[in-house]
């Protein structure tokens, strides 16, 4: 590959123009701008819009969940009521306190209700269903309905308690006492120390309140297999199979937690911050790739300059090559510059680098934390290139930069207002429609692809998801015919350029 | 003399109208070779193809005995050029143009850039950027990029534009230097024919696509008549019956009032005109007429003279 060196060094010379160096400076200072901006907005939502407008629905959800389970007839139907109508309960305490440690205590306490609620409607349903009869009699109900009352004076004890916890070994020690001072049996306490392990790993400080469930979710796979009591669904004894699959789900929640991706963490809002920030530097990203590569063989054709470039001793392809080489370097500098002020920015803002880590829901996360951030910081990266190709191939075709600027930024803004119509359609609101404005957020590769939101457009807020734009029905289709479309077009591009007259 | 460009049957159509047609020609080292023709004759199109610009429909293009289109790279390698406008990296200073340039060839050192810069007087503009620059000035670092790399074949197509007629004397002079002293093979273009006569060794007038004819200066200039003489007396009636009776009646091209035009070489001359003076016909004056390069260039654009 000789010459092939030389070429690029001279590329990079070469574009380092001034317009390029000031979208760059606009590209940082709007990231931060936005990054700061929108973390305001969640630190107040959080506290305002949660508070008020999630109070006034929980209080509706409540009612009619209440109406629902009190003329529902079918056992089934009456205990996912029941579920449903604690669960809520349980959120509105969580929410009309403003001190989370007592929130957090009486949720957990509440849990406990639930869980045992639950169960004893259950028993309830199999007395009737042994009585036959197939109706929970409002007996037994009512005589469990003690449960609600939350002792709210024990609740402050226990919040007490676990203020004076001041350090980890503290926090440890606390919970140890707790479990050896228990009456479970050795392999009960054995399951109760390692979900402990497991909460230290997953949430070391204790100020997720979400980490909880995870440990919860973990402590039932483990229960139910330990105890050979299927706990999730039916409470009856646990089949083979269930048995089979629940340790399997035990497995990958467990390679969740030991690989170190966030679980149910409070590091939600700040992947979403950093979505946003990414959202934004990416799309100048694109642009500032766009104007540099759109200019690159037109230009210098316009203006003469090219034919120094092609009287040297070097094969025309190595000119292109050097050209696309020079862009894909480009786009790889800006798009880690973008990535590293995100980085420091949510850093800053949501205490420590880990807030960046993605933000799952469910047992779907099975690969690291760091190479799910590396296959992201991939897609972003390609999505750009995929322009800058466009506009490349476009460079050459016609000779004219401004063709081969617009071109590529018009496509894509009628994609990502394709992402916006379809938004206000869906009815969403206006998170949605800001975030579908972002140019690049609309292919969303990864969800597709991995089956979890990364993108942050597919996100619960207020008790409402907000969907981006429809999905293709195969991720691995719509990811190969990307590859496939930036590939033929830098092909195009550089056999045009290898044949072509380059002056009249 | 070795050769160092050989065209062979070059053709190549734009927008479907030929614009050269079977061009073969051949550049040897240490020669200027002049490209002359009217504007429009396909001198660019033909100079484009050569440096890689333009691809050929047909024929073949070697240089330094590599194939232009199989070797490219091995074929390129010691040719410099400069094909209508030098154009350059505007925002970027002279100085770094040459070294962009510089890096896509082999060996070329920092001491032979200044070496260049100082040769085209540019020393003192080098590190200014190059849209400060006038259309002289970008011409001369034109020629210095194009010598950058010590190049054994050197391209320029109309290298005069925009130099003054001290640039002009200079820039003859040092491809005068380059191609007697250093050997390289210089290729020309130019629509004026007194350029080209001061220039070059040997002179190819295209027209219409078609080589008409390649000739050395001389040859031109014999194509283009014997040299005349324009003799002055008063008694032009008595001179003609002195030469008629001398036998040289047939030297007489023109009588006018008190002139006579005679064709004759300069030895003839001086014995004609001892002649005259002895038959006491007053000479009061003797001009010498060049034989026009421009009347054999006419006259070859106009398809008379064959190489």
């Amino acid at each position: 590959m000789t010459g092939l060196k030389a070429l690029i060094h001279n590329e990079l010379i070469k574009s380092v123009k001034r317009s390029a160096i000031i979208l760059f400076i606009i590209m940082i200072s709007l990231t931060l701008i936005l990054g700061a901006l929108v973390s305001l907005v969640f630190s107040i939502s959080d506290g305002i819009i949660s508070d008020v407008n999630y109070m006034d629905n929980i209080d509706e959800s409540i009612e009619s969940t209440r109406e629902l389970y009190l003329s529902a007839t079918d056992p089934a139907d009456k205990l996912s009521y029941a579920e449903q109508l604690s669960e809520y309960e349980a959120q509105k305490y969580l929410l009309e306190d403003e001190d989370y440690t007592i929130a957090a205590y009486k949720y957990a306490m509440y849990y406990d209700a639930v869980d045992m609620y639950s169960s004893l409607i259950f028993q309830g349903y199999y007395d009737d269903i042994i009585s036959g009869s197939g109706h929970i009699s409002d007996e037994i109900l009512s005589e469990y309905s003690y449960i609600f009352d939350i002792d709210v004076t024990q609740a402050q004890v226990y919040a007490d308690e676990y203020k004076s916890i001041k350090s980890f070994d503290d926090y440890i020690d606390y919970m140890n006492k707790q479990i050896n001072s228990s009456n479970l049996t050795s392999d009960q306490k054995e399951i109760e120390k390692r979900a402990l392990e497991y909460h230290v790993m997953i949430d070391p400080d204790g100020s997720d309140i979400y980490s909880s469930q995870s440990i919860e979710q973990y402590k039932t796979l483990a229960y139910s297999i330990n105890d050979k009591h299927d706990y999730p669904e039916s409470l009856s004894v646990l089949s083979y199979e269930k048995e089979e699959e629940y340790r399997n789900a035990l497995a990958a929640l467990e390679t969740s937690f030991n690989k170190g991706a966030g679980v149910n963490s409070g590091r939600y809002y700040g992947e979403l911050t950093s979505e946003v920030m990414l959202s934004v530097s990416m799309s100048f990203t694109m642009i500032i790739l766009v104007v540099i590569s759109g200019g690159m063989i037109s230009s210098e054709i316009t203006s003469g300059s090219i034919k120094s470039l092609v009287i040297a001793p070097v094969k025309r392809y190595k000119i292109a090559l050097a050209k696309i080489i020079t862009i894909a370097v480009y786009g790889l500098g800006l798009t880690l510059v973008a990535y590293l002020v995100t980085f420091i920015i949510v850093s800053l803002i949501y205490g420590g680098p880990s807030a960046i880590m993605p933000y799952v829901t469910s047992f779907s996360l099975v690969i690291p934390g760091p190479l799910y951030l590396l296959i992201k910081f991939l897609i972003y990266y390609f999505e750009a290139m995929v322009y800058a190709m466009f506009a490349f191939m476009l460079s050459v075709l016609t000779k004219n930069t401004a063709i081969s600027v617009a071109i590529p930024l018009l496509i894509d803004m009628v994609i990502s207002g394709i992402g916006q119509l379809v938004a206000l359609l869906s009815g969403n609101n206006i998170v949605s429609m800001v975030i579908n404005c972002l140019p690049t957020s609309h292919f969303d590769i990864c969800s597709r692809l991995f089956g979890f939101s990364a993108s942050g457009i597919n996100i619960t807020l207020n008790g409402e998801t907000l969907s981006g734009v429809a999905s293709s029905p195969s991720p691995v289709i719509s990811f190969i015919y990307l590859f496939v479309l930036g590939l033929g077009m830098t092909l195009a591009a550089i056999d045009t350029f290898r044949h072509r007259d380059i002056v009249k | 003399m070795e050769k160092v460009l050989e065209v062979k049957n070059l053709s190549k159509s734009l927008s479907g109208r030929l614009i050269i047609n079977d061009v073969s020609f051949d550049v040897f080292s240490g020669e200027v070779f002049g490209f002359l023709g009217p504007n429009g004759a396909g001198k660019s199109t033909t100079i484009k193809m050569i440096l890689g610009l333009l691809t050929e429909d047909c024929g073949t293009i070697t240089i330094n005995g590599f194939d232009h289109r199989k070797e490219y790279e091995k074929s390129m390698k010691k040719v410099g050029g400069i094909v209508e406008n030098p154009e350059m990296y505007e925002n970027l200073s002279g100085r770094t143009n040459i070294e962009m340039y510089a890096r896509l060839h082999e060996g070329v050192t920092p001491e032979r850039i200044n070496e260049v810069i100082e040769l085209v007087g540019m020393t003192l503009w080098a590190k200014e950027k190059v849209k400060k620059y006038s259309l002289g000035m970008k011409q001369r670092m034109g020629i210095a990029q194009a010598l950058v790399h010590r190049p054994n074949l050197l391209i320029l197509d109309e290298p005069t534009n925009g130099l003054d007629a001290q640039g002009i004397m200079e820039l003859r002079n040092m491809l005068k230097r380059l191609a007697h002293e250093e050997g390289v093979a210089i290729l020309v273009s130019s629509h004026q024919l007194f350029e080209m006569e001061q220039m070059c060794d040997r002179i190819c007038i295209i027209s219409r696509g078609k080589i008409a004819a390649i000739n050395t200066i001389e040859e031109l200039r014999a194509l283009g008549g014997e040299d005349n003489y324009l003799l002055s007396t008063a008694d032009v009636n008595r001179a003609v019956e002195i030469l008629n009776s001398a036998g040289k009646g047939n030297i007489i091209k023109q009588t006018a009032e008190g002139k006579l035009t005679l064709v004759a070489s300069d030895e003839e001359i001086s014995g004609i005109i001892k002649l005259l003076s002895t038959s006491d016909v007053l000479i009061t004056g003797v001009n010498k007429i060049t034989a026009s390069l421009e009347e054999a260039y006419i006259e070859i654009l106009n398809g008379g003279a064959k190489k």
